[in-house]
């Protein structure tokens, strides 16, 4: 469904992605996982369009994208949760719902049925409609983030370590509202630095070093493979 | 006692008559803390815009035997285009995180409006049409200049009009998004570049009818107003919170009141030394001005 050939982004002079080559599959939920600085957030903005790549390119369902803008990529389907939420704190929860809905209609009367969608998903932001986002808790600033993004109808989901900074239990409920929503069909590519949660709902893995992936394959293969699983989920897992 | 009296009626008078001018103020302020909401970065080009605006609309009257109101309106367009072209020229292709280039592009701007200015007129001031100047309204012992009346109330409806527009419309949301959070606005499909030259545009909208307002209210048009009300309005800013627009409009009009207290006291020539001295005293005591922005968990 979405693909990177080759791809190279670069913060000014510092290059962050080294031909990087992904696939995301339709249905399924991808998962990037690697240490800090290989490339994981820079993937998403580079595909989302606020970073551009210098080499190679990016298929969404076989349209090409690599040099269209932020807006149009969003209005193309791909929806990003970025990386520390970024909700906009001084809008209400009902308001960071309708930005979310820019890329639509402004009468298009099915948006308001979709916020309320939104409000039983995520039953939390219903209370707090009317509430500024900044003041809302982590676990709610990252439901409001994920709503924000479905509001524009994406055909694939990109979610930038949406765990970060959460309660454990906070993220076994956000892992669950993955989970869930994947069942619903959604199409998820996820960053992760929690590896064993994302071992447990991914399809696929992709581990990345360095702006390359070093290894691909499904989270069975990486459970077999004793030099990554030291690495990246302890020695002690069985 | 009769004395003392009438001192106090006429302290009183200066300071009201302050407020009403203090609206142009009010409205240039609204126009940096626009831009500085949006961007991050200061326009200082901004109140040379408005002034250019109140010539153009001042030369049309000239030759068109035009009322005040178009006057106003012809103002407004100009200092609107003004606005958008000052976004294209001193922002627009500066990289985003260079705040100096951005502002000195911008310092460059309104010289180059100053230069413009003076060049069209040989620098002379030019006589500046009021409205109801004869108008006078008696309450008690305190009077009304209607001329004032007129621009505060224009103040008025032009700020009830931005924050319509703000927060109940479409463009208002974008606007408004880009300012909190740019990458997020992005990711919703906001075109950032779009938003920020209609924020520029709104900001020199303001800023024209301010310009036409202090024209208005001084009676006079002239090169050397530029500078001046540059300054002010960024006092006002920095008073009122930078970014913060109920703080601009307080701001604005309490330093009205506060120069046209020490013009009484002291005479036109040491007002401004204390108008300075107030911005002093904020920075040092409160320097996030009247309104600090809430603040963000994150």
């Amino acid at each position: 469904m979405l693909r990177t050939e080759n791809i190279t982004s670069f913060y000014g002079e510092i290059q962050a992605l080294n031909g990087l080559t992904l696939e995301a599959r339709k249905g399924e939920i991808t998962c990037l996982l690697g240490p800090n600085g290989a490339g994981k957030t820079t993937t998403m903005f580079t595909i989302a369009g606020i970073l551009k790549s210098r080499t190679g390119s990016i298929f969404l369902e076989d349209e090409e994208l690599t040099r269209e803008s932020a807006q149009t990529i969003v209005r193309k389907g791909i929806a990003l949760v970025p990386e520390n939420r970024l909700i906009f704190p001084q809008m209400s929860v009902e308001e960071n719902l309708n930005a979310g809905a820019f890329t639509r209609s402004s009468n298009d009367p099915s948006i308001e049925n979709d916020i309320f969608k939104m409000y039983q998903r995520f039953p939390p932001l219903e209370g707090r409609r009317n509430q500024l986002a900044g003041t809302l808790s982590g676990g709610e600033q990252q439901m409001l983030a994920i709503a924000r993004a479905l509001m524009a109808k994406p055909k694939i989901l990109l979610m930038d370590e949406p765990s970060l900074g959460l309660a454990p239990l906070v993220v076994k409920e956000i892992f669950s509202i993955i989970r869930q929503l994947n069942e619903e069909g959604v199409t998820i590519l996820l960053v992760e630095q929690n590896a064993r949660m994302a071992l447990k709902v991914a399809n696929m893995v992709y581990l990345l070093e360095k702006g390359k992936v070093s290894f691909s394959g499904s989270p069975e293969e990486i459970h077999q493979d004793e030099v990554i699983k030291r690495a990246y989920l302890g020695a002690e897992i069985k | 006692m009769e004395d003392f009296l009438y001192e106090a009626v006429e302290i009183i008078q200066t300071i009201w008559d302050g407020i009403l001018f203090g609206s142009t103020y009010a409205l240039i302020g609204i126009g940096f803390t626009l831009i500085f909401g949006a961007m991050g970065k200061l326009n200082m080009a901004y109140a040379g815009a408005a002034i250019a605006g109140a010539y153009v609309g001042l030369a049309v009257s000239l030759f068109f035997d035009a009322t005040i109101i178009f006057v106003f309106a012809v103002s407004a367009v100009i200092s609107t285009l003004l606005g958008y072209i000052v976004y294209q020229t001193c922002f627009r292709f500066i990289p985003t995180h260079n705040h100096l280039a951005a502002l000195m592009a911008s310092v460059g701007g309104l010289f180059f409006i100053d230069e413009l200015i003076v060049l069209a007129t040989l620098g002379s001031p030019m006589n500046f049409p009021g409205l109801f100047e004869d108008a006078y309204f008696e309450i008690g012992p305190f009077g009304i200049r209607g001329d004032l009346l007129f621009v505060f109330l224009i103040g008025i409806v032009s700020t009830l009009l931005l924050l319509y527009v703000l927060f109940k419309t479409r463009l208002g949301m974008a606007t408004r998004a880009v300012a909190q959070q740019d990458i997020a606005a992005q990711l919703c499909g906001i075109n950032i570049h779009r938003t920020n030259s209609i924020t520029f545009s709104i900001a020199g909208l303001l800023g024209g009818i301010a310009g036409a307002m202090t024209a208005a209210a001084v009676g006079v048009l002239s090169p050397v107003m530029t500078v001046p009300l540059t300054i002010k309005g960024l006092i006002v800013t920095v008073i009122g919170g930078l970014g913060s627009i109920p703080g601009a409009i307080i701001a604005g009009l309490f330093v009205g009141a506060f120069e046209n207290f020490f013009l009484y006291i002291r005479g036109i020539d040491e007002r401004d030394m204390y108008v300075v001295a107030l911005l002093f005293i904020f920075l040092i005591f409160r320097p996030n001005g009247i309104f600090s922005k809430t603040i963000n968990r994150d």
